[in-house]
């Protein structure tokens, strides 16, 4: 009983021509065999630092979801169930990545802006996953009935080069937590740039023909350098490049209730 | 080559609408532009809309609305996008209803928003830009029109610039415009270049990804007066 998992990214070619570095960033960690932990940020491309910023809140986010489920073991098979639900598991994390930001920024003794990120994180647990997301970050989960679910619509403002950042003074209030109860056999978490070709505009619909093909291939996997490389292999593909020109970072977990060589066992 | 996810098949990309850049003009087609101005202006349209065209996404992404003010406010071209766009040639004629074209491109670009929003469209800040060579005749429609633009530039709903060729009154042009964006005077007939400097700064609105207020435009100085 485990997850497989791996998370991806690279450089736009937006990115790519004016030299500018990737500002996408993503982690995770597999604390236990029931744990799934991640964290995906996308830095700013106003900001000229944003690659350090997202890089800050991304280390920041999941060490501090690492102590977390290390002190209250109760939280492995639904991270969210529990007292305090949601709101108890990400308490506090969007500030210790401004911390984390400030921290970056002092060292580099610049504004925090010029540091500025989205960050999404999550946790995922065979009985339940919950996320935080603050900016156009996202996840979408399977669910035990077989439909893909977007958890909470990506921030977006009112135009379409607008989101929101760790730097924005009212951070904390603005990001979104959200949670699924019950199984959620695949989970695909991705930065912004990977939205228009995955999620359908007219009501941030999860495109399913986008999402089966990741499902079945992580779902038949159980070795976590196999879906890298997959992954790793997609974002450079010229079918995606062709479709997007920004920095895009992209997660893929699979959650398998038996092992393989049981199942095979029988 | 060997499929990214094996025997799983490769994702299917959804076909999202492209996002869009709205922009209207608020052309001065009233007699005292009859000549070279209205050919001049006339061409500077043109060039736009080939300036734009010359970049494949901007001109998927950049819709034009044209709304001429002479003797009548005329919806010349209702939003369409470059590469659909005819460029039109404006005749000049009859007095300046400044008043009633603000309203006018007020009230398209807003329901220009709501078809976005119902389609799924995402859109950039719509442009609004102002080119006269006079002062409005309508009344005082122009005034409450005015705030309502001032209004949505401060809130951030639209980016409002004000131009005004030989002859304009730059005073009452100083009134209808943005707090933060004082009318510019064009240099002599330079729509051309005048055009220019907004398919470029509207091309590096509708490409970025960054916050729109945050966007640097290029510098104004090929076709506006400076310190006017």
């Amino acid at each position: 009983m485990s997850w497989t998992a791996a998370v991806d990214f690279r450089q736009g070619a937006d990115h790519r021509r004016s030299g500018a570095p990737c500002q996408d960033f993503g982690r995770l960690t597999k604390p236990n065999e029931d744990l799934l932990l991640g964290a995906l940020a996308d830095g700013a491309g106003s900001a000229p630092l944003s690659h350090l910023g997202a890089h800050a809140a991304v280390q920041a986010a999941l060490a501090l979801l690492e102590a977390r489920v290390a002190q209250e073991p109760g939280r492995r098979g639904d991270p969210a169930g529990g007292d305090g639900g949601p709101e108890a598991l990400f308490d506090g994390i969007v500030e210790a990545a401004q911390a984390a930001l400030s921290d970056v920024a002092s060292q580099h003794r610049r504004p925090v802006e010029d540091f500025a990120t989205t960050l999404l994180a999550f946790a995922a647990g065979p009985r339940g996953i919950a996320c935080l997301q603050l900016g156009d970050g996202w996840l979408v989960a399977r669910d035990g009935e077989g439909a893909y679910l977007l958890l909470g619509r990506p921030q977006r403002g009112e135009y379409a080069n607008e989101t929101r950042f760790l730097s924005d003074a009212d951070a904390a209030d603005a990001a979104a937590l959200h949670r699924h109860k019950g199984p959620a056999p695949f989970l695909c978490a991705a930065t912004d740039g990977l939205a228009s070709v995955s999620i359908d505009n007219r009501g941030d619909a999860p495109h399913a023909p986008f999402f089966e093909p990741l499902d079945r291939f992580i779902g038949a996997t159980d070795d976590d350098r196999e879906a890298h490389r997959a992954i790793r292999s997609f974002l450079r593909s010229d079918a995606l490049e062709a479709r997007t020109a920004d920095d895009v970072a992209l997660m893929l977990g699979g959650w398998r209730p038996v092992a393989p060589h049981a199942a095979g066992a029988g | 080559m060997t499929l990214a996810f094996g025997d799983g098949g490769l994702p299917e990309f959804v076909d999202n609408p492209e996002n869009r850049c709205p922009v209207v003009l608020l052309l001065d087609a009233s007699a005292s532009m009859r000549g070279a101005a209205m050919d001049e202006l006339n061409a500077g349209v043109a060039a736009f809309r080939r300036q734009i065209l010359i970049d494949e996404t901007a001109s998927l992404r950049v819709e034009l609305s044209i709304i001429a003010f002479g003797g009548e406010v005329r919806l010349v071209r209702d939003f369409t996008t470059i590469d659909d766009l005819i460029t039109p040639q404006l005749e000049a004629g009859g007095d300046t209803p400044m008043g009633g074209a603000l309203d006018l491109g007020l009230k398209t670009l807003e329901a220009r928003k709501a078809v976005y929003r119902r389609a799924g469209v995402h859109y950039y800040r719509p442009w609004l830009f102002l080119i006269t060579d006079g002062a409005p005749t309508d009344g005082p429609l122009w005034q409450e029109a005015a705030m309502r633009a001032q209004e949505a530039d401060l809130y951030g709903r639209l980016s409002f610039f004000t131009v005004g060729v030989e002859g304009a009154d730059m005073d009452i042009l100083g009134e209808i415009a943005a707090a933060n964006r004082p009318p510019l005077k064009l240099q002599g007939l330079k729509f051309r270049e005048l055009f220019q400097w907004l398919s470029t700064s509207v091309r590096r609105v509708s490409l970025s990804r960054v916050d729109a207020e945050r966007v640097t435009l290029p510098p104004v100085h090929g076709w506006a007066q400076v310190g006017v």
